[in-house]
């Protein structure tokens, strides 16, 4: 059953200059993406900074407010004009950021960071909180004797348990999780990683992994989507993507990330990514593209293909 | 082939002021550099490879950081115990460095060309300023300076920085350059291009560079020997080829079972339990202690560099003269 | 129960051996000078006659009860000086058995007099011991200068923060506002309000509140700005959040750093702003104790250096003990103003 679905999303930030501070021009982050998400799914998006990946996903729960498209949360359509319709799906559509020590406020305890949720969607009732909030603490790997401790006393990697803990205790459908361990040590990540694929067994929630860590996503996802300048540029189930990429932009992302292999030097991409305030005209990757002809030029590819695997290129690889 | 020791750091201890009193960050740490030659330092955050490098250049903050004990010796000559001006004649001049976010040592104020002229203000060479900023400047990548001279930081990307930062490192000859995470801050295609850059302009122009990185997968394609740092102190040191395919020390195993690779087709990660020990937590035994899967009684006390095969490792695993314990899981994982 | 940051702080401060006394001999004056009444009075605490106690100090006993004539209040002192009196009495006085109000018209000269046994300080041009009048003026000034600082904090938190968070119209429109509010000249608007409806003290700390928070404001409105882009912010905002909630549980704590740096200053500030209304006229009226009218008396009495000294010392005294208590909250909210590179 599909639990998120955005067609021709666009999340458009308006710049304004000028001495009446008019709207000049606007930074197209996330520019005309369909993206759909499966039950118990795991679905990756990834990209380089600035791709808009971070800003799709804060879209999707409705914390960034949509330009334009569509958007369905549960079969739901949402007006998306209103942030409030949003309202009722927050408790099944949650997310983790990235930096775990400013994600959790310094000033409040454990208990207070776990058991705000739990009261707003009056989960448990006020007696149960403080057992609640031990369990949660305590499927994350955690001692419920942290509870009146503050963030301050943790790790980073302890941090991102108990922003873990924060969004499970409502059970949600599907957590998006916007680069939860790149802020991460290397040691930690695989732990952090390993926590959320065994929750999303046991709570038989979705994950979307917001990321640029290219072999994270090859390890756990079940399906992909590449983002560049706002547009998905391929998407396609993990074992096709990595093993045949279509879209130029994969091949070369993938042959540019070091590998424990000294005999596989990295391949250089040359050029720099375009800024998102002047989108070139045609097929936003043709600048840096080692096949550009001139018919990329003219319009931006379509994503065009079938079941899973779907491509924006006129001229895909094969 | 023996080349001359150009950076020889002898038992640096430095030691941060808290509150409780001065916090050991790093432990007697050492490491030499030869000439040409590309050295990687490689550990998590707050194993102290950071601070070590800053040390070089007496960069850490006063009166925040101390350094405890230790030498750091370039070119034969103590550094610790240069007086201002002279270290100050080596700093951009012998050794130069390279920061992590360009856009925070840039000055955005004043236009590239003021920040790449200024190493000219405060030390005399025989070369033109101008034809020497333009060389390097072609050298990174840049044919046309001209665009890029007169430009202000916040107008050119992170990668393109990052080459004006290497330009600039390289404008002097310096025969030492420190590149701390120079990539972390940039994407991946952007990353592989200053790498491959940093590299060539190493081999070309036969300068020394200690590469200061958590990502192991740099090591290997850019380093000839690398040291392995863990909770402030050295615990593995060789040549990074050989480090790869058989590391020695149960954390360099542990970690690099944990990266996930695209070479593989492994589906799970294998993580190594616990967590990074903080500064203040820091015991005088095996700091890794509690991580370890092999950790036995011997353990508890602080392992020295024990020479396996020419590379160092400090773990009681390898001690052959004697009182090696048992040996195998007498801890399960967390 | 304070999260580590906040102990880290106060353990700080605490190091700071000049601020950390400071605030312990300003806090215990202010403490005892709540007191006043038992300590610079001309009636005695308790006493006994015939047989019964008394608590002069708390109730009103008439002459009458003493064996007077009058039903008036007694009075303690020449009751005291009575020998015949004296000798069927205990009388315990306080430590300075003198009133701020009272006229002591039958010492022998003019007044101001001399510092002496009795007047340790001397008395004031209308023959007011000095020495009591700086006791009930300190109360009176750091009560003024407290309640002032806490009426700036809630209006400049609020205002500011509401800038803050909103932004956009909001914000502009209420900076246009401050603007123009904070060109009006306050003193005149004091000196206004301060003769149309008579001065008096909860009049002065309201108008005075209405002016000052403008400072603080500043400082909130940066700080709610930059605080509502925090990431635990728009975490709370995924997890369901109202915005009521988020001002008050997420922002709010986070933003009170500036409050606290600020409040000694503006302590500093009230005291010396009621010192000056005061010295002008335009402040407490008399026959209040205050050292701003203190000061004035000074002035104009040169040549009984005894009022002015006193006063400058004691004002002198209290803003350095203040500032001091301020360096220290400085300091202990930023150690690393210190830090320098080699």
């Amino acid at each position: 059953m599909v639990i998120i679905e955005a067609k021709e999303l666009r999340t458009w930030f308006p710049l304004s200059g000028g001495v009446f501070g008019r709207t000049v021009g606007h930074v197209r982050a996330v520019d005309g993406v369909d993206i759909t998400v499966n039950e118990q799914e795991i679905v990756s998006v990834v990209g380089e900074s600035g791709c808009g990946k971070s800003t799709l996903g804060q879209s999707l729960v409705g914390l960034l407010p949509i330009t334009s498209g569509s958007m369905a949360l549960n079969g739901h359509p949402l007006d998306i004009a209103k942030p409030n319709s949003w309202n009722p799906f927050r408790k099944d559509f949650q997310i983790i950021f990235q930096d775990p020590f400013t994600s959790l406020n310094p000033r409040h305890t454990i208990f207070r960071i776990l058991s705000e949720p739990l009261r707003i969607h009056r989960i448990c009732k006020a007696r149960e909180e403080r057992e609640q909030c031990s369990q949660l603490l305590q499927k994350v790997g955690l001692s419920p004797e942290y509870l009146d401790r503050f963030p301050h006393e943790f790790s980073g990697g302890q941090r991102q348990r108990i922003a873990i803990a924060r969004t499970i205790g409502l059970k949600p459908r599907a957590i998006i999780c916007d680069e939860v361990v790149s802020a991460l040590d290397v040691s930690v990540q695989a732990q952090i990683i390993n926590l959320l694929l065994s929750l999303k067994k046991q709570m038989g929630l979705s994950l979307v992994f917001i990321t640029h860590d290219l072999s994270l996503v090859k390890a756990i996802s079940d399906r992909v989507y590449v983002m560049y300048l706002g547009k998905i540029m391929e998407t396609a189930k993990t074992a096709d993507l990595f093993s045949k990429p279509r879209h130029p932009y994969t091949e070369a992302l993938l042959a540019s990330i070091p590998t424990l292999d000294r005999t596989l030097r990295p391949k250089t991409l040359a050029g720099d990514v375009p800024s998102p305030v002047d989108v070139p005209q045609g097929c936003v990757f043709q600048g840096r593209c080692p096949y550009a002809k001139a018919e990329c030029g003219a319009m931006h590819p379509e994503l065009r293909g079938a079941g899973a695997s779907s491509v924006a290129c006129y001229f895909p690889l094969s | 082939m023996s080349k001359k020791t150009l950076l020889s750091i002898q038992d640096l201890s430095i030691g941060f002021a808290a509150d409780q009193g001065t916090v050991p960050v790093t432990d007697a740490v050492s490491l030499e550099i030869e000439e040409a030659q590309a050295f990687g330092l490689a550990g998590e955050s707050g194993c102290g490879k950071t601070i070590t490098a800053l040390a070089v250049l007496r960069l850490l903050p006063k009166p925040g950081a101390k350094i405890l004990s230790g030498k750091i010796l370039f070119k034969g000559v103590d550094i610790l115990s240069l007086p201002i001006d002279r270290l100050r004649d080596i700093r951009g001049r012998e050794i130069s460095m390279i920061f992590q976010e360009p856009s925070a040592a840039l000055n955005p104020l004043l236009p590239i060309k003021t920040q790449l002229f200024e190493v000219f203000d405060y030390h005399s060479v025989n070369d033109d300023p101008v034809k020497r900023v333009r060389e390097v400047l072609n050298r990174v990548g840049f044919p046309d300076p001209d665009r890029v001279l007169d430009a202000f930081p916040h107008e050119l990307s992170g990668g393109m920085l990052q080459r004006i930062m290497i330009a600039m490192a390289l404008t002097l000859r310096p025969a030492l350059i420190i590149a701390d995470e120079p990539t972390t801050a940039l994407d991946v295609t952007v990353q592989a291009q200053v790498m491959e850059l940093l590299f060539e302009m190493q081999q070309d122009t036969g300068t020394s560079v200690l590469l200061i990185t958590h990502n192991l997968s740099l090591i290997a394609h850019y380093t000839k020997k690398i040291a392995i740092m863990y909770a402030g102190r050295i615990v593995e040191t060789g040549d990074s080829d050989v480090f790869l395919d058989k590391p020695l020390h149960p954390y360099s195993k542990g970690l690099l079972k944990a990266l996930p690779d695209l070479r593989s087709n492994k589906t799970t990660l294998e993580p190594i339990a616990g967590q990074v020990p903080r500064p203040v937590d820091y015991v005088s035994g095996c700091r890794f202690f509690d991580r370890c899967p092999h950790a036995f009684s011997a353990c508890k006390n602080k392992p020295p560099l024990f020479d396996e095969q020419g590379r160092m490792v400090a773990c009681f695993l390898y001690d052959k003269a004697g009182r090696l314990g048992p040996v195998g899981p007498s801890k399960a994982g967390e | 129960m304070f999260s580590q940051l906040t102990r880290q702080r106060l353990n700080r401060f605490k190091k700071n051996r000049r601020a950390w006394y400071s605030l312990i001999i300003l806090g215990a004056a202010f403490f005892l000078s709540l007191f006043s009444e038992f300590i610079a009075n001309d009636k005695p605490l308790f006493m006994i006659y015939k047989g019964t106690i008394y608590f002069p100090i708390m109730k009103f006993y008439s002459e009458a009860a003493f064996g007077g004539i009058y039903k008036t209040e007694a009075d303690y002192l020449s009751l005291k000086n009575d020998a015949g009196f004296r000798k069927n009495s205990f009388m315990l006085f306080p430590i300075i058995p003198h009133n701020p109000l009272h006229a002591y018209l039958d010492l022998s000269g003019a007044p101001p007099h001399h510092p002496s046994a009795v007047h340790l300080l001397g008395t004031d041009s209308m023959a007011r011991d000095v020495l009591a009048r700086l006791i009930y003026g300190f109360r009176t000034c750091m009560i003024f200068a407290l309640l002032l600082a806490l009426l700036e904090a809630v209006f400049g938190i609020i205002i500011g923060g509401v800038q803050g968070y909103l932004g956009g119209i909001a914000d502009i429109s209420v900076q246009r506002f401050i603007e123009i509010w904070s060109s009006l000249p306050f003193l005149y608007v004091v000196i206004l309000v301060g003769s149309i409806y008579g001065s008096s003290f909860g009049l002065l700390v309201v108008v005075m509140a209405l002016f000052q928070w403008i400072g603080l404001s500043y400082f909130m409105r940066g700080e709610f700005y930059k605080l509502k882009n925090m990431v635990y912010v728009k975490s709370a905002k995924a997890l369901g959040v109202s915005p009521i909630g988020i001002l008050f549980g997420q922002i709010l704590p986070n933003a009170l750093t500036p409050v606290i740096t600020i409040m000694p200053f503006s302590v500093i500030g009230g005291i010396s702003a009621l010192t000056a209304l005061d010295f002008l006229g335009f402040g407490l009226p008399p026959p209040a104790s205050s050292w701003g009218e203190l000061l004035q008396q000074g002035l104009t009495n040169l040549y009984a250096p005894w009022i002015a000294i006193s006063t400058i010392l004691a004002i002198f005294i209290t803003l350095m003990l203040t500032t001091f208590i301020g360096e220290g909250v400085r300091d202990a909210f930023d150690p690393k103003s210190e830090e320098r590179l080699e």
